[in-house]
């Protein structure tokens, strides 16, 4: 069972001395092979749901199950790359032991090529991008093989063009696999063209939990696209120039 | 700094440039040196002219004093300096480990940090007895703390959002102190170890000015008894030589292992 479920789980945060309840009681589904698309205006709680669900985070009170021998990777919104490592040696970080590095040659290889950047292989991260530098991190976090993979808006600080490219990218690989998506993004548009579900946070509740209908590949000028960001919007209290924030 | 393809190039000027910026200094002070002994601005007792010191260096080459007591000072600082890494490096980890354990023996620490090495040099000859140990162990005193500061600082900033990386892809402690924290203090960790050379060299010379009878202290001290300057400024000019062909081929190496640090900015501070 690759699924993923939280069950009323709350996590709160002491700051400057108030407590901020960042989860309060929230049920989270993810199927097997589901892109699930958490989305929520800034402190919404999104980001603290996902690393709950991952595992980098405790929680308070609910619930979270993930199968047995689940296996997962994340991606942050940085590429958090190590940089006294090539690209190569950044993506068999993700192999996780020192066996399966010493082993992994012929994954991060492939890895690599998935992701377009076999050609950078060689080059340290103070020598990349921000575009390729996430790509190695998305490399990073497939080359374990993950059933599912979590997703913290990676791709919030790139430029709107290579964006696009990243998401089309995204979608075409999982669509080779049965690995389940978990993405965080504060950008509507972004929520509904890459889910099959979007849930909604506002101050660390669930508003909304609603299936995509749309096909796939998504015209963002579509009526249903449109129709679907108004009701996020909505639920949301913003306008969908506001991008949820 | 340009982008190529989505790889960001560096770009630095020529070699030959760099060198001869760097050697313009060095000429204008020689240039003031010639022109202090030719102008009579300062008396060949006080400062010989810088002809007569290239003498005494040639002359001490050629009957085997000069290297033997470089190869004595030399030696010492490999077996001091060598002990102080061997030494601080594992405890820098310990205690970036064990914080608890480290914020009590700060004080101490502080305390024996702020004891200059030299004023120790009468307890280590109690001690040690007027042989090796006692220099080794003062260069060990005065190359410990930059070693094992430039460690703990390296290893306390490492950015935890890269040891949480580390905890996503399922490494356990130990792995993410050997993958993760220790290579990226690694180039705190070399301005410390180059810190801890120029200490050494320093104490060393302190040590065998005080009781030695080889090595370059000792030669500038024994120079000064017999009133013969330019030997004593020959020793001088001979340990900064030294210091800087040390301190450049430590470069050298840093940069060829670690092309990633970004040494070079780091050097020319």
């Amino acid at each position: 069972m690759a699924g993923l479920s939280l069950v009323g789980v709350s996590r709160s945060f002491r700051v400057d001395g108030r407590v901020i309840r960042a989860l309060d009681d929230v049920d989270f589904e993810l199927a097997e092979g589901e892109i699930a698309v958490v989305v929520g205006p800034s402190g919404s709680g999104k980001t603290t749901l996902l690393r709950v669900a991952a595992g980098l985070e405790s929680r308070d009170e609910g619930r979270v199950t993930l199968g047995a021998g689940t296996k997962i990777g994340f991606v942050f919104q940085e590429p958090r790359l190590l940089a006294s490592l090539t690209v190569e040696g950044n993506v068999s970080l993700g192999l996780g032991s020192r066996k399966a590095e010493r082993e992994g040659a012929p994954r991060v290889r492939e890895a690599l090529e998935l992701l377009g950047i076999a050609g950078f292989r060689r080059a340290y991260p103070s020598q990349l991008s921000g575009g390729i530098a996430q790509r190695v991190a998305l490399a990073r976090a497939l080359v374990r093989d993950p059933d599912i993979l979590f997703m913290d808006e990676p791709f919030s600080a790139l430029d709107a063009p290579l964006r696009r490219r990243l998401q089309d990218e995204l979608l075409e690989i999982l669509a080779s696999r049965r690995t389940s998506l978990a993405f965080v993004t504060h950008d509507l548009r972004e929520a509904v063209y890459l889910g099959d579900r979007i849930v909604a946070l506002r101050s660390g509740r669930v508003v909304s939990d609603e299936a995509v209908g749309l096909a796939r590949p998504r015209e963002s000028r579509s009526e249903g696209f449109a129709r679907l960001l108004d009701s996020l919007a909505l639920s949301l209290g913003a306008r969908p120039e506001e991008d949820g924030s | 700094m340009e982008k190529r393809d989505g790889v960001v190039v560096a770009s630095a000027s020529s070699p030959p440039r760099r060198r001869w910026r760097a050697a313009l200094p060095f000429l204008a002070v020689l240039a003031l040196w010639q022109a202090a002994s030719s102008l009579g601005w300062a008396s060949a007792y006080l400062l010989p002219p810088p002809l007569r010191v290239a003498r005494a260096v040639a002359v001490a080459a050629s009957t085997g004093e000069l290297g033997r007591h470089v190869a004595a000072s030399v030696l010492r600082v490999v077996e001091g300096f060598g002990l102080s890494v061997a030494l601080a490096l594992p405890v820098a980890v310990l205690a970036s480990l064990a914080p608890g354990l480290a914020a009590a023996f700060n004080p101490l620490f502080s305390f024996v940090r702020n004891v200059p090495p030299l004023a120790l040099v009468p307890v280590l000859i109690l001690w040690f007895g007027i042989g090796e140990a006692s220099k080794v162990a003062l260069i060990v005193l005065a190359s410990f703390f930059p070693i094992f500061m430039g460690t703990v600082t390296g290893l306390g900033n490492v950015d935890p959002r890269l040891v949480e990386m580390g905890r996503s892809v399922g490494f356990p402690r130990r792995r993410i102190l050997l993958r993760i924290m220790i290579p990226e203090s690694v180039p705190s960790v070399v301005n410390g170890l180059r810190l801890g050379l120029g200490y050494s060299w320093r104490a060393l010379v302190g040590a065998e000015m005080v009781a030695a009878a080889s090595g370059l202290g000792y030669w500038i001290l024994d120079a000064e008894e017999m009133a013969r300057v330019d030997e004593v400024f020959a020793g001088i000019l001979t340990i900064g030589v030294l210091g800087l062909v040390i301190d450049r081929a430590a470069f050298a190496l840093a940069s060829r292992l670690l092309p990633w640090a970004g040494l070079e900015a780091q050097w020319q501070a």
